[in-house]
């Protein structure tokens, strides 16, 4: 049978993690996903965290936000990234695969991923 | 919207639009009564009395844009098909609560879906907002308030992956201990 933890563990599990802190990156990214309902109800929720589970593993540091509705229901999920200089890509239709590629391809490599690109704003 | 916890998800991100500092999430499972009862309140800005009237229409069409999703229309539908009920209760600049319940052994009843993505969700992307969460049965219950959370392991720290896992992992435990289901995949 597992114990049940209680959140004092978390605390302890701080303690642990402060003395063994790796400095994570600050990219300056920016990460929008979109939280309207039909953004949710294709699985915003599951390419938020699956992205921020990628960004997690490397260490990287981004900046997660949401909007709301935006209008383009039929290709939710919907994820803009923002990378500091370059243009702000909007990706539609995230699945979890696709949101892994954002980060490994577009977050750390620079490179867009182009079949995913529904929108693309140029850099002011 | 395929289960209860995206159901939440979408409700509380009106509460959000409606500026809420404080969202209050309750679930009761009523056994004796064989009912899901779900509370939602809010301290934003509320409602006037003719849009809490017409937001569950889902052809509502006052509104140029859409400020309160189809959600709240969608949720109504689903609890009146699953034997349940729904209200809503608004006041301006004082806050909205919304009530509503499946019954428990229902057919079109959803599943309760992963609750601890949604409590997660809300606090990484809304770290200015209180959320607390409580699960209830007859006899026991589950509290977690986002003031906990952060007392114990400091705001700045939410969304990296040693929080979220334990987080998932906590969340899970006593959700599903309370909840029994089959989804407890
Ligand atoms: S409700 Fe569909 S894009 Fe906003």
């Amino acid at each position: 049978m597992s114990k049940i933890k209680s959140l004092e563990d978390l605390r302890r599990l701080r303690v642990e993690q402060e003395r063994n802190e790796i400095t994570r990156q600050n990219t300056g990214v920016q990460v929008i996903v979109g939280m309207g309902t039909c953004g949710i109800a294709a699985g915003a929720r599951d390419a938020m965290l699956t992205i921020l589970e990628e960004i997690n593993k490397r260490n990287l540091k981004v900046n997660i936000t949401q909007t709301g509705c935006i209008g383009m229901c039929q290709h939710e999920p919907l994820i803009d990234v923002i990378i500091p200089g370059e243009d702000r890509i909007t990706y539609g239709l995230v699945t979890k695969d696709i949101a892994r590629k954002i980060v490994a391809e577009h977050i750390v490599n620079n490179n867009i991923v182009k079949e995913a690109v529904i929108g693309r704003i140029e850099k002011q | 919207m395929q289960d209860i916890s995206q159901i939440i998800l979408d409700l509380v991100q009106n509460s959000i639009a409606a500026d809420s500092t404080k969202v209050q999430i309750e679930i009761k499972k009523d056994i004796l009564r064989n009912l899901l009862i779900i509370t939602i309140n809010d301290n934003g800005k509320g409602m006037s009395q003719e849009i809490t009237k017409g937001c569950t229409d889902p052809f509502y069409t006052t509104r140029t844009t859409r400020s309160v999703g189809l959600g709240l229309a969608f949720t109504k539908m689903l609890s009146e098909q699953s034997g349940g009920f729904f209200n809503i209760d608004s006041q301006e600049n004082q806050g909205t609560r919304l009530n509503f319940s499946f019954l428990l052994n229902h057919w079109d009843r959803p599943p309760f879906g992963k609750l601890e993505d949604t409590y997660i969700s809300l606090l990484i992307l809304n770290p200015n907002v209180e959320f607390n969460i409580s699960i209830s049965t007859d006899e026991k219950s589950f509290t977690l308030k986002s003031q906990d959370v952060y007392e114990n392991i400091g705001e700045s720290h939410v969304s990296e992956a040693w929080v979220i896992e334990w987080l998932r992992e906590y969340l899970r435990e006593n959700f599903y201990h309370l909840l029994k289901e089959e989804d407890k995949s």
